[in-house]
C-alpha cells in the first residue's frame, strides 16, 4: 500500500512538476529557459527513476507540441541531440539522488551505533560509581578524564573539580620511584602496582595502594590509564607502629642480652654452659680464672676431659648423666686446673632447655680454696680457743686461790695490827711506869736498860706499822688520776720536814712531769725516797738533794732523787729493794728496811721500774719510771 | 669500879686489864676528876647503857663519852657502836673508838656507823698518855655533853 502510495506520489510529482513548467512556459512565452529541466530534476531527485522518465517524456512531448505551430508530434532529426541531453541530464540527477540516499542511510546507521555506545558507557560509569574503591582515568598527558564516587569520597574532589585537571599536580602525588620508570613499566607490561602518597582536598595526606592499567585504542596505541586506589593510610600507620614496636623490642632484647652476657661474664662464680654431649658452649671469666682455660681453649671440649681429675672421672660422669636425666646436682668436690693443680669447688649444676637451643646443662663452680683455708684457720683457732679457755679456767682457779690467800693475809695483817701492838704497848707502858720509880733512885744502869727496852718496843711498833703498810700496797684499790709530781714532792717535803729539822739542805727540784697514778701511793714513794736521802746525808756538812727528770723514752717518765750522802757499794745494789734488807748497821742509820721495798712495790704496781746508782761515800741516785698513758700498762698484782 | 668525879662520866669499854690500868693511870696522872666506869666487854657495855643485869639500878644519866675498844669478847666493838648509833635514846652519846688497830677497814666502818672520833693507841707510852689525857680533857671537860648527861658535883 505504502509502495503504491509512494509510487502515486512520485508519478504525481512528475506530472505536476512538468505541468507547472509548461504553464510557466506558456505564461511567460519562453522567457525563462530550462523550466522543464527543473521539472525533470525535481522528479528524478525526489521521486526516483520511473517518475523521472515520465517527466522526461512529458517534457519532450510538451515542448514538441507547443514549440512548433501545427502541433505535430513528428520527431525530427534536429531534435535528437536535444532529447539525448534531456535523458543524460535525467540520468545524472538520478545518480546524484542515489548517492545522496546512500550517504543519508550511512549517517543514520552511524548515529545509531554511537547512541548505543554512549548508553553502554554510561551504564559502565554507573557501575564504577557503585564501587567504593576510588577509580579514575587519565589520558597519556596525565589529564583526568574520569573520576568516580569512590575517588570523590576518598579525596574530597568532585568529578567536575577533577576532570580536565592534571592528575599528579592536583593530588600532589609522591611516587616511590621516578614517574618515568612507572610509565615505562606501564607501557611495557600494561600495569603497575605500588604505594603512593596523595593529598586530599583538605590537604591531609593519604597513603594508597595504587594499581594502574593501560588502555589502548584499536591501533594498539596507549590511550589512557585507569588507576584504582585503596586507602592504606591506617594500615601504614599500624605498620609503622608495629615497626617501631619491633625496633623497641629488638633494642630491649639486645639490652637484656647485653645485661645477661655481662651477668654471665662478671658472675663471681665460674659458670659454664654445656650441650647435650657435655661439650662446653660457653665459659665466663671466673671459670677461666679458676681453671686456667680461656674460652677459646674450652669451647667445644667435653667438660669432664678438661677439669675432672682422673680419680674423680666416674663421679663427674655420674653428675653429667644425672643432669641429662633432669637432676639438679649440688656437690662439694675437687676439680683440676689446666696446670694440673687441684681446686676445691662447690658445684651447682642444673639441666636447662631453651627452645631451639641444644643446651643441656648450666653449671656453676665456686672456688673454695680460700674458704678451705679459712676453715683450716678456724679449726686451728678453735683449738687455740679451747687452749685459752683451759688456761682461763686455770687462771680463774689460781685467781680464786690467790683471793683466798689475800683474804688470809688480810686477816693476818688485821690480827697483827690488833694483837701484836697491844703487848708492845704494854711493855712500853709498864716499862715507863717502872722507869718513873727507878729514875728517882738514880741507878744509871737500870735507866739504860729501861731506855733500851723502850726503844726496842718502839722500833718493833714501827716495824709492824711499816709491814702493815707494805702489805696493804698489794691489796689496796688504786685510784688512777693525773698527778703533778712537782706538787707531790712539795707535799712530801712538808711531811719529812721534822726529819731534818734545822739542818741546812740545798734542795734542787725542777722539771718534774705529771703522770697517771695513785696519788697517795706515789706520795709514799716520794716520802720514802726523800726520807732516805735526808737520813743518809746526815753526816755531811753540805747537803745537796736533787729531784729531777731523766726520761729515756717517750713511753715513760723517769724521776730521780739524788743525794750526796754516804752512798752504797754497787755490788749490793740488788739487796737495796728487798724487805728488811739493810746495807748499814742498825745503830748507824735507823730504819726498818721496808721503805725501798715499798717504793719498788708501788712502782711495779704502776707498771714502772726502780733502780739505783751509787758508790760508797759518793752519794746515791734512786730512779723510778712511770709509763706515760700510751705505753701504760696497769699491773693488777704486785711482784 | 667507879671513881668519884665532879665532871661528866667516862665509860671505858676495854677487855684488856693492862690497857685499863694504863688508861686509868694516864687519866690519873692529869688528875682528871671525872667519874670513870669500866666495863669489860660489849655485852656489859650494852647492859650498862640499857640498865640491864648488874646495872639495873644505876643512875639515870648517860656517860659524857664512851671510849670503845673494837676487839671485844662477846659483842664486838663495831656492833656496840652500831646499836648505840641506831638507838633513838643513845645515839647522842659521843663515842670515841680507842683501839690498837690502824686498819683503814675499821676506820671506815666506824665512821660510817657515826663514830665521833677514832684514836689509834700509840705504842709509845708518852704518846699514849698524851692521847688519853687529851681525850679525857676534851670529851670530859671541854665538850658540852648532850642533854640528859648529868654532871655530878657541878
Amino acid at each position: 500500500m505504502s509502495r503504491i502510495r509512494s509510487a502515486v506520489r512520485g508519478y504525481g510529482l512528475a506530472v505536476l512538476s512538468v505541468a507547472c513548467a509548461l504553464g510557466l512556459e506558456l505564461l511567460l512565452k519562453g522567457r525563462i529557459p530550462g523550466l522543464f529541466w527543473i521539472a525533470i530534476a525535481l522528479s528524478v531527485w525526489y521521486a526516483g527513476v520511473g517518475p523521472g522518465i515520465l517527466a522526461l517524456v512529458l517534457s519532450i512531448s510538451a515542448l514538441k507540441y507547443f514549440s512548433e505551430p501545427g502541433h505535430n508530434f513528428h520527431i525530427i532529426r534536429d531534435d535528437i541531440p536535444y532529447y539525448v541531453a534531456f535523458i543524460l541530464f535525467a540520468l545524472l540527477i538520478a545518480w546524484l539522488s542515489n548517492v545522496r540516499r546512500r550517504v543519508e542511510r550511512n549517517l543514520l546507521q552511524s548515529r545509531d551505533e554511537l547512541q548505543r555506545e554512549v548508553t553502554i558507557r554510561t551504564q559502565q560509569a554507573r557501575l564504577l560509581d557503585l564501587t567504593r574503591d576510588p577509580i579514575f582515568v587519565r589520558d597519556m598527558n596525565e589529564v583526568i578524564t574520569y573520576w568516580n564516587r569512590g575517588a570523590q569520597e576518598l579525596y574530597g574532589f568532585t568529578a567536575e573539580q577533577t576532570i580536565g585537571k592534571h592528575s599528579h599536580e592536583l593530588l600532589r602525588t609522591v611516587f616511590p620511584v621516578p614517574l618515568d620508570d612507572i610509565i615505562a613499566e606501564v607501557q611495557r607490561s600494561g600495569r603497575w602496582e605500588g604505594d603512593l602518597k596523595n593529598a586530599k582536598a583538605d590537604g591531609t595526606e593519604v597513603v594508597v595502594s595504587s594499581r594502574w592499567c593501560l588502555q589502548r585504542d584499536e591501533q594498539g596505541r596507549p590511550m589512557s590509564i585507569l588507576e584504582s586506589n585503596n586507602d592504606i593510610t591506617e594500615r601504614k600507620h599500624r605498620e609503622e607502629d608495629i615497626r617501631g614496636l619491633n625496633q623497641a623490642l629488638a633494642r630491649r632484647t639486645a639490652t637484656q642480652k647485653a645485661y645477661l652476657d655481662e651477668l654471665f661474664e662478671q658472675a663471681p662464680e665460674g659458670v659454664v654452659l654445656l650441650d647435650v654431649r657435655d661439650c662446653i658452649l660457653r665459659v665466663n671469666r671466673e671459670f677461666t680464672r679458676m681453671f686456667g682455660y680461656t674460652p677459646e681453649e674450652a669451647v667445644g671440649y667435653p667438660i669432664n676431659d678438661l677439669i675432672a681429675p682422673d680419680e674423680l672421672r666416674g663421679e663427674a660422669h655420674e653428675y653429667t648423666h644425672g643432669i641429662l636425666h633432669g637432676k639438679t646436682i649440688r656437690a662439694e668436690t675437687i676439680r683440676r686446673r689446666k696446670d694440673g693443680g687441684r681446686v676445691p669447688v662447690s658445684l651447682l649444676a642444673v639441666p636447662v632447655s631453651v627452645p631451639g637451643e641444644q643446651i643441656a646443662e648450666y653449671a656453676i663452680y665456686r672456688d673454695l680454696t680460700r674458704y678451705k683455708a679459712v676453715e683450716g684457720e678456724l679449726t686451728l683457732q678453735k683449738a687455740h680457743l679451747e687452749e685459752i679457755r683451759g688456761l682461763n679456767e686455770e687462771l680463774a682457779k689460781r685467781s680464786r686461790e690467790l683471793e683466798a690467800t689475800n683474804r688470809e693475809l688480810e686477816a693476818f695483817a688485821y690480827s697483827i695490827s690488833h694483837d701484836l701492838r697491844a703487848p708492845l704497848r704494854h711493855i712500853s707502858g709498864y716499862t715507863e711506869l717502872l722507869h718513873k720509880q727507878f729514875s728517882s733512885e738514880g741507878n744509871e744502869k737500870s735507866n739504860r736498860y729501861i731506855t733500851t727496852i723502850l726503844e726496842s718496843a718502839k722500833r718493833m711498833g714501827n716495824l709492824i706499822d711499816d709491814l702493815l703498810a707494805f702489805s696493804r700496797i698489794g691489796r689496796a684499790e688504786t685510784q688512777e688520776t693525773l698527778v703533778n709530781l712537782e706538787d707531790l714532792v712539795r707535799e712530801a717535803l712538808t711531811e719529812v720536814r721534822h726529819e731534818f729539822g734545822e739542818r741546812q739542805i740545798a734542795w734542787k727540784i725542777s722539771g718534774l712531769p705529771s703522770v697517771y697514778g695513785d696519788r697517795s701511793m706515789l706520795r709514799m714513794v716520794l716520802v720514802n725516797l726523800l726520807s732516805n736521802a735526808i737520813k743518809f746525808t746526815r753526816t755531811r756538812p753540805q747537803v745537796e738533794i736533787e729531784i729531777g727528770r731523766a726520761d729515756r723514752s717517750k713511753n715513760e717518765a723517769v724521776v730521780f732523787v739524788k743525794d750526796n750522802g754516804v752512798g752504797f757499794d754497787m755490788k749490793y745494789v740488788k739487796r737495796l729493794f728487798g724487805v728488811f734488807q739493810r746495807l748499814h748497821q742498825a745503830d748507824a742509820f735507823e730504819g726498818t728496811g721496808i721503805g725501798l721495798a715499798t717504793v719498788q712495790r708501788i712502782i711495779h704496781r704502776h707498771g714502772g721500774s726502780v733502780w739505783a746508782e751509787g758508790a760508797v761515800d759518793k752519794g746515791a741516785t734512786f730512779y723510778f719510771s712511770i709509763p706515760t698513758p700510751q705505753g701504760y700498762l696497769w699491773k693488777s698484782a704486785a711482784n | 669500879m667507879e671513881i668519884g668525879s665532879k665532871l661528866g662520866r667516862i665509860l671505858i669499854v676495854e677487855d684488856d686489864p693492862k690497857d685499863v690500868e694504863l688508861t686509868l693511870t694516864a687519866l690519873e696522872e692529869f688528875n682528871l676528876a671525872n667519874e670513870i666506869i669500866v666495863v669489860r666487854d660489849g655485852e656489859e657495855a650494852l647492859d650498862y647503857l640499857h640498865y640491864r643485869g648488874q646495872f639495873q639500878s644505876r643512875g639515870t644519866d648517860n656517860p659524857a663519852v664512851m671510849l670503845l675498844d673494837l676487839k671485844l669478847p662477846k659483842v664486838d666493838g663495831l656492833d656496840v657502836l652500831k646499836q648505840v648509833k641506831s638507838d633513838e635514846k643513845l645515839r647522842m652519846i659521843p663515842v670515841v673508838v680507842l683501839t690498837s688497830s690502824n686498819q683503814e677497814k675499821d676506820m671506815v666502818a666506824s665512821y660510817k656507823l657515826g663514830v665521833n672520833a677514832y684514836v689509834v693507841k700509840p705504842v709509845d707510852f708518852h704518846e699514849f698518855v698524851n692521847a688519853i689525857r687529851e681525850l679525857g680533857v676534851f670529851w670530859g671537860v671541854i665538850n658540852e655533853p648532850p642533854p640528859g648527861t648529868v654532871k655530878k658535883g657541878t
